[in-house]
């Protein structure tokens, strides 16, 4: 961004702030006044997060906030004071505690952890508020099977966990299948959704496998298959007794080398002989 | 008539010490000395003895088989050699040292290509196997079909297992199993026959990656430790008898002194390429044939095992994907633990576990004793071995099916380490626990056990696992199979050590320092301590495995209480399968208090000899009707017989004064050069050493060498080739004494001789194996064992 634009961008942004301040091309009051603005925005961005925990929904909700904190930034590295003096030379890296950048590398980590930049679209290499077209076609898909789950599921007691809802089961598998794949697909294709989206999924398959049960249709007894399985576990039991019985043992024939031991018994034998 | 024991020993101990001078004789010994001398020509009787006939079930453990011979570690210094030495001269030495350099470094990095091939092989083939397998699993949860994966994981699992033991079985038996034993003897002097040829390291390659891959319960760090000794005795020799190529290079290392050492070298090098651990390679080497050791040895020996670590990090870090990383230091890993702290209490812990890993490790031995004996007396049958072979295969795929269709533990997809993780019945975005476990290769399922965060696993399936693979691992080592034992037993080891670190947890809830991959770690070291029984080589092959040498004391005393807890109830597993095979294994020190058992006892008696021109036909008839390798070679001068008759007569006759030894191999190839031609006393010029080695290591048998009739009378002149300064030692000399000279030269024969100096009888390696040390439940006894020449095993 060229330095005309900042200063326009700052401009409206004082002016916004400071409807008594003095109009000027660089900042009024000092950096001062772009500090308090930073804090101000970053404030934003925190109570968003946090507001938009659970569901996880940071990254649609809080957008916004996000892009504010990084232009109020750029702003403090770029911009000058009164005095002449770079913003930046007054606020930046100036003593142990660094509270301005501790502050935007909390934001920027809260951002990253959460992946948020797999759901908006890119241009010129910096972020703009809209979703990208992956998340909005997932979020349709989220949307017609919340539309279709609520449809069906009126009649039942949403407190009963253990029954299940075949209904939803039924009249729903086309939808939820549908968004099911289309995560599937398209998660190693862009690198990933971000936390809200697979935070939405998850929540869904939760619901879908423990609240609605659906998936118990999977646990069928195979009767083929556990009497194959059986059979082999049996089949070394017959093998070793058919070997056991009808195998002939043989035997090892010991040889008794000559020692010298042997010779003096025979000798002492005949001595014993003679002498009686 | 029987002579009691007691006084046999009363005349062999009087026999010793009896001076015949001495006035203070008893009256026994005065009335002895006036019985006829018992000429060398009349046959002494025989004792009748009730051991005639003797028969024995195979697969006993106190049975030698008398077919195994030494190796010639001692160096025959005839004139030929004494020649060579003084033609070549110090410029000679200088070749010999930079070509055994030069060996070495090849051996190193040879055994480490197999180790790659054979890793990346397993690798790439399993990889293959389990995305089929999950494929299939995935599909067929749904459409009610599981028979489809089961006969897709039975294909897998039977066909390779089918190609490995039909190999193993029907052209090289002796590559079976681990490879450890055989390597061990051939170390202690043993030759060992057919186990460094190049066939047997083809059937074990491809046997130890069919094996894997066929999911039997086995791993293939054994098995390279087999494929570096072939390596070494392969490049060393220069020749190869099954390819019938000879090279004609390294003629001088063509003999078992330089080949033992090479191979030495060899299966440090295998260790090396096997755990990452060259120091622990040396440490094998060195504790298996630790008698006859020179430092120069270890050096080339440790470099040998460095240049093979290196070169297996080098290729698989480049394998992996990053090359120049150096992360791959062996075949086994045991990934990066982040922290391995303990305190001093837990060391207690340690001590307890170690105890367990012995009690567990001797059932395993007893178990796999058992089973080995019913082998060995009932499946002896190629046919049934193979059969044997595939069932095993066809229930190594019955029973992780089943295990994964009955439990059903979930757990959420992003957590899970494994490949190809397996949803089963589990919910949409979790996957199967206990199919990850089985359904991978075996270092895997190690890595997972000693990395995952706890409580990966519950209870049950962890215990259900650990049954399981016990049972199976007893039950996989023997057969006829190419397969080592020390994955197995890190497996069960490390899933006990898991399962006893969450019993702990419940006992001890939030205490921070039970972390289950210490315990899994610990748990390991004592299950493979506990079965294999190996001291200094193990621990320091798991320190360097570990990669953390302040584990190290935790290791140490974990192995040390594994071992003497599990010698307390048996042996080691290698020590039962050697024992069973009947070979004469000789032990590291001479059996305790046997002081009283003399070497005229041990002795065989009497010995056959030849004079030191000795004709063809009485040399041909010797070797035809005898088996022995070795005979005293005697000169011709008549007897004293006035001293022969002074003697008493219950000490034993000598033939003759010595001259040499000489052994069956220098013979036949003395008569089929037809040395007998050339007139006695001259050394023919073209007659050099290298005569007789260019038919090591398989000389030729009696029966290949064709003499005619008319020249069985001429005689050969043995002074120039045989051994002129063989080892003696005296008919009174103690067992340990006979003993410590024997291992210590690395000796194939020791002659006796009696007062005179005549030579009386001759010991080889069984008249020694047969005094053989038990230890059970705390006690010591010796035991003499019986020796048997048909063996069958």
């Amino acid at each position: 961004m060229s330095y005309s634009m900042l200063g326009i961008l700052a401009f409206i942004l004082v002016i916004g702030s400071r409807p008594s301040a003095v109009s000027c091309i660089f900042v009024a009051n000092g950096c001062q006044d772009l500090l308090e603005s930073f804090g101000e925005v970053t404030a934003n961005f925190t109570r968003c997060t946090i507001r938009n925990a659970r569901p996880i929904t940071v990254c649609l909700a809080c957008v916004d906030t996000f892009i504010e904190v990084l232009t109020k930034y750029q702003q403090i590295l770029a911009l000058h004071g009164e005095d002449g003096t770079p913003c930046k030379l007054q606020l930046i890296n100036v003593d142990k505690l660094e509270v301005v950048e501790g502050s935007y590398r909390f934001v920027i980590n809260q951002w990253n952890r959460a992946d948020c930049n797999n759901c908006f679209q890119n241009q010129s290499g910096s972020i703009t508020p809209e979703a990208n077209y992956y998340t909005i076609g997932i979020r349709e898909k989220s949307d017609q099977l919340e539309a279709c789950i609520s449809n069906n599921a009126n009649g039942t007691d949403p407190s009963n966990k253990t029954s299940g809802n075949p209904k939803v089961c039924f009249n729903c598998a086309s939808d939820y299948k549908a968004l099911n794949d289309y995560y599937i697909v398209n998660k190693s294709l862009v690198n990933g959704f971000c936390m809200d989206i697979t935070d939405m999924i998850n929540t869904t398959r939760y619901r879908w496998s423990q609240e609605f049960r659906c998936c118990s249709e999977r646990e069928q007894p195979e009767t083929i298959f556990l009497l194959v399985t059986m059979t082999f576990c049996i089949i070394p039991l017959v093998f070793y007794l058919f070997v056991r019985l009808c195998t002939v043992k043989h035997l090892l024939p010991i040889s008794t080398p000559k020692r010298w031991e042997h010779y003096i018994s025979s000798s002492s034998s005949t001595a014993n002989l003679v002498q009686s | 008539m029987n002579v009691t024991d007691e006084e046999r020993s009363r005349i062999l101990s009087r026999a010793a010490f009896q001076d015949p001078d001495d006035e203070i004789a008893t009256e026994t010994v005065r009335k002895k000395k006036r019985m006829p001398i018992i000429r060398e020509t009349v046959e002494p009787p025989l004792l009748e003895s009730n051991d005639d006939n003797a028969v024995v079930e195979v697969g006993s453990l106190n049975v030698l088989n008398s077919n195994f011979e030494s190796l010639d570690y001692d160096i025959c210094e005839n004139t030929l050699f004494l020649d060579e030495e003084r033609k070549k001269g110090y410029k000679f030495i200088v070749k010999k040292s930079v070509a055994r350099w030069m060996i070495f470094l090849l051996i190193g990095v040879l055994t480490a290509l197999i180790g790659v091939s054979i890793d990346v092989s397993i690798s790439e083939l399993s990889k293959i196997k389990f995305a089929k397998l999950q494929n299939s699993l995935n599909v067929c949860m749904t459409d009610n079909c599981l028979c489809i994966p089961l006969f897709i994981f039975l294909a897998w699992n039977v066909i390779p297992v089918l190609i490995g033991s039909t190999l193993v079985t029907c052209i090289e038996p002796i590559a079976g199993g681990s490879g450890i034993p055989q390597v061990k003897c051939y170390l202690n002097g043993i030759k060992m026959p057919r186990i460094v040829r190049i066939k047997t390291l083809i059937v074990k390659i491809i046997g130890v990656i069919t094996s894997v891959v066929g999911g039997l319960a086995c791993g293939k760090e054994g098995p390279m430790i087999h494929s570096g000794a072939v390596v070494a005795a392969g490049i060393s020799q220069g020749k190869s008898t099954t390819l019938r190529k000879d090279l004609g290079v390294f003629n001088y290392f063509r003999e078992d002194h330089e080949k033992r050492d090479f191979v030495s070298g060899g299966a440090a090098a295998g260790v090396a390429a096997a755990f990452g651990a060259p120091v622990g390679g040396v440490l094998f080497s060195l504790e298996e044939g630790a008698s006859f050791w020179n430092q120069s040895l270890t050096w080339r020996i440790f470099f040998a095992s460095m240049v093979s670590t290196f070169t297996l990090n080098l290729i698989l870090s480049a394998y992996h994907g990053h090359p120049g990383q150096l992360s791959f230091s062996g075949l086994l890993n045991f990934g990066k633990f982040e922290s391995l702290n303990y305190d001093l209490f837990e060391l207690a812990i340690f001590v307890m576990m170690g105890g367990i890993g012995g009690i567990l490790g001797a059932v395993f031995n007893l178990f796999n004793y058992k089973l080995t004996v019913f082998r060995i007396r009932y499946v002896n049958t190629k046919v049934k071995k193979i059969m044997e072979a595939v069932i095993a295969a066809m229930v190594s795929t019955a029973v992780p099916m089943l295990m994964i269709y009955f439990i059903n533990e979930c757990k959420p997809l992003e957590t899970d380490p494994t490949e190809n993780p397996v949803q089963m019945f589990c919910g949409d975005g979790q996957y199967n626990t206990v199919a990850a476990l089985w359904l991978q290769v075996p270092e895997r399922s190690v890595r997972a056990l000693l990395h995952d965060p706890p409580a990966a696993l519950s209870f049950l399936s962890l215990g259900l696992f650990i049954m399981v693979y016990f049972l199976m691992a007893v039950w996989t080592f023997g057969l006829s199979v190419s397969g080592g034992l020390f994955i197995p037993s890190l497996l069960i080891g490390a899933a006990w050590g898991r399962f006893f670190s969450q019993i702990l947890q419940f006992i001890f809830p939030g205490a921070g320092w039970i972390d289950p991959g210490k315990y899994a770690l610990i748990g390991a070291a004592a299950q493979l301590g506990g079965i294999v029984r190996m001291t200094i080589s193990l621990t320091i092959i798991l320190i360097e495995a570990t990669g953390d040498i302040t584990f190290g004391l935790p290791l140490m005393i974990t192995l040390i209480t594994a071992k003497w807890t599990g010698d307390f109830f048996s042996e080691g597993i290698y020590d039962y399968h050697i024992q069973l095979s009947g070979v004469p294994l000789l032990a590291w020190e001479p059996p305790p208090l046997s002081g009283n058992i003399y070497a005229n006892q041990v002795m065989s008696y009497p010995v056959v000899t030849f004079s030191v021109v000795e004709t063809v036909g009485n040399i041909i008839d010797n070797l035809s009707n005898l088996t022995h390798n070795g005979f005293p070679v005697i000169d011709s001068q008549p007897l004293d017989e006035v001293a022969q008759s002074n003697k008493p007569t219950s000490s034993p006759k000598s033939c003759g004064h010595l001259c040499g030894l000489i052994l069956r191999d220098q013979l036949i190839v003395l008569l089929l050069n037809k040395a007998y031609k050339y007139p006695s006393g001259m050394v023919d010029q073209r007659e050099t050493i290298n005569m007789f080695r260019n038919e090591y290591p398989r000389y030729p048998r009696i029966e290949q060498v064709d003499v005619a009739e008319e020249d069985r009378h001429l005689k050969i002149d043995l002074r120039p080739y045989m051994n002129p300064s063989p080892y003696v030692v005296q008919h009174v000399a103690s067992l340990p004494r006979v003993f410590r000279l024997f291992r210590a030269l690395g000796l194939r024969h020791l002659i006796i001789v009696d007062d005179m100096f005549g030579v009386v009888g001759m010991v080889t390696r069984k008249d020694l194996a047969r005094y053989r040390v038990w230890r059970h439940h705390g006690r010591i006894g010796l035991e003499e064992l019986k020796i048997s020449a048909n063996f069958k095993s």
